[in-house]
């Protein structure tokens, strides 16, 4: 059994230095117990990344055994659920790079979709026009999230939605804090336009 | 007292109060813009909607129960295959830690590199581990740690001196029978190259002064210029040029024994600065010799580096 006593936890509380301590251990109930309190987290960040569910299960489930193989390097260098985004985040990426290789001479821009399948659809229950415009809106700012660059859109999903600080966002992204800042600019700069085109 | 920001900075700083990092300072000083600035506020107002929206369309994408359903059981499979890894061969480890090949050829690439530095500059050492003799650093390594001079063993300070080839030296030799004198001695300075040619000599010192001098040394100095050596051998056995002073030498015995000029003399060692004529010893008559044996004529070579 090793000794999790040596490693320096800096970042990480008593209660996940011991979960990770019993489960580089073998301890199967620790092992569920940090894929339950994370799953949720890491399916809805691969999800918001990939933007396809099953793309987001595969992912998570990578995620998962990744975080396992490698949990004994894990020093504490910041809290667990940081450093599980961050592997998320690679495993996406890397993802993604192979999608694009594999796909490339398939893909259909999101203007010819709309062309020959029609617009998103927004729901056949009547709604207030006041909450079918706002969830119009929304699809929208979400299909223009999509079309963001990756680093943009990870910034902005991990800040917003996430709701993680600007030193977590650099961590997981393995960047500086005023790379963060510009990506997130730069990411509602556009978002923001597209938002301004729905008003017109 | 608040520090007042105009809309440039406050837009800049707009983020950061959405976000919650500012600090209180530029958080008082933003807010206070937006008390009395209409168009911050607005745009303040499109990030919020943006964050609104976007984590309104999030929750919708993620809310699903059978979503929920399937992560729970992807995740229990997960957990079984933990488990089974466990268990795992090293092979299969090894296979997987390279199942992420995006850094490895990369990383071989590098790693052959390295070695093909290595080996070439291995390579490069051997070539010059072994040390010229006339390198400088072979120079300086002997100033700093001068080694004893070794006597000669055979030559001029290992250096085996050039000798002349036995039919030339009697020719040039018998170059001196068609002057009348009976003694003559010619001391000639020469130059032996590393092929046994002579050039580059001169007549130091000759006989007499007699009217048949200038006849009798072109005579001579054409006889020097014909000789072949055997060129002067270096330590590494390397022919070498020598600047020598060849004595040619016609001696006669009248009376008594027959006078027979040893072959080549090896006088010791003469500074090079300043090189001086050998003078022949006197020749010496040997009492053993018979009186009616012919008169003897022979070159003798005298060498000054």
């Amino acid at each position: 059994m090793k000794n999790a006593g040596a490693i320096s936890w800096s970042a990480v509380d008593t209660r996940e230095a011991s979960l990770i301590a019993r489960c580089t251990s073998g301890d199967e109930a620790a092992c569920t117990e940090l894929v339950a309190t994370h799953q949720r987290m890491v399916y809805a960040l691969g999800l918001h990344l990939l933007g396809d569910r099953d793309e987001a299960l595969d992912l998570s489930q990578e995620v998962f055994l990744r975080v396992f193989r490698t949990l004994s390097s894990f020093r504490g260098q910041s809290a667990l659920r940081t450093w599980i985004y961050r592997i998320v985040i690679n495993q996406a990426r890397n993802r993604q790079r192979w999608w694009r290789r594999r796909h490339r001479a398939s893909q259909v821009s999101l203007d010819e979709h709309l062309q020959q399948c029609g617009d998103v659809d927004s729901g056949t229950i009547e709604l207030p026009d006041r909450l079918l415009a706002s969830k119009e809106t929304a699809a929208r700012i979400w299909q223009a999230l999509e079309r963001l660059p990756f680093d943009q859109r990870t910034a902005l999903v991990l800040r917003e939605i996430d709701g993680l600080r600007y030193e977590e966002i650099a961590f997981s992204l393995g960047v500086a804090v005023g790379t963060v800042k510009s990506r997130l600019t730069r990411a509602r700069q556009a978002l923001r336009a597209e938002l301004l085109g729905l008003r017109t | 007292m608040t520090q007042y920001v105009g809309c440039d900075h406050a837009r800049e700083l707009l983020e950061g109060l959405l976000d919650g990092e500012l600090s209180m300072t530029d958080q008082l000083a933003v807010e206070s813009h937006l008390r009395w600035c209409r168009t911050c506020a607005l745009h303040l107002d499109d990030l919020r909607h943006l964050g609104a929206s976007l984590r309104h369309e999030a929750a919708a994408k993620q809310g699903d129960a059978d979503a929920e359903r399937t992560v729970a059981a992807v995740h229990e499979a997960v957990l079984m295959r933990v488990r089974a890894e466990q268990d795992q061969s090293w092979g299969v480890r090894v296979r997987e830690t390279f199942s992420d090949m995006r850094l490895f050829w990369p990383a071989l690439g590098a790693t052959a590199a390295v070695a093909v530095c290595v080996i070439a500059a291995g390579s490069v050492l051997q070539a010059t581990g072994v040390q010229r003799q006339e390198s400088l650093a072979a120079l300086i390594s002997n100033l700093s740690s001068p080694a004893p001079l070794k006597p000669a063993e055979d030559g001029f300070f290992g250096v085996a001196i050039p000798r002349p080839n036995e039919d030339d030296a009697e020719r040039t030799g018998g170059t001196l029978d068609a002057f009348p004198e009976d003694d003559l001695i010619f001391f000639v300075r020469a130059v032996v190259d590393a092929e046994g040619r002579v050039s580059n000599y001169d007549v130091l010192l000759s006989g007499d002064g007699g009217a048949q001098r200038s006849v009798r040394d072109r005579a001579v100095l054409d006889a020097v210029a014909q000789t072949r050596f055997v060129a002067a051998q270096g330590n590494m056995g390397r022919s070498r040029a020598f600047d020598m002073v060849w004595v040619i030498a016609k001696a006669t015995a009248v009376v008594g024994p027959v006078v027979e000029i040893a072959a080549p003399v090896i006088p010791a060692p003469v500074a090079k600065a300043a090189p001086q004529p050998e003078v022949q010893p006197p020749s010496v008559a040997d009492p053993r010799s018979s009186t009616n044996r012919p008169r003897f004529r022979r070159p003798t070579i005298s060498a000054t580096a």
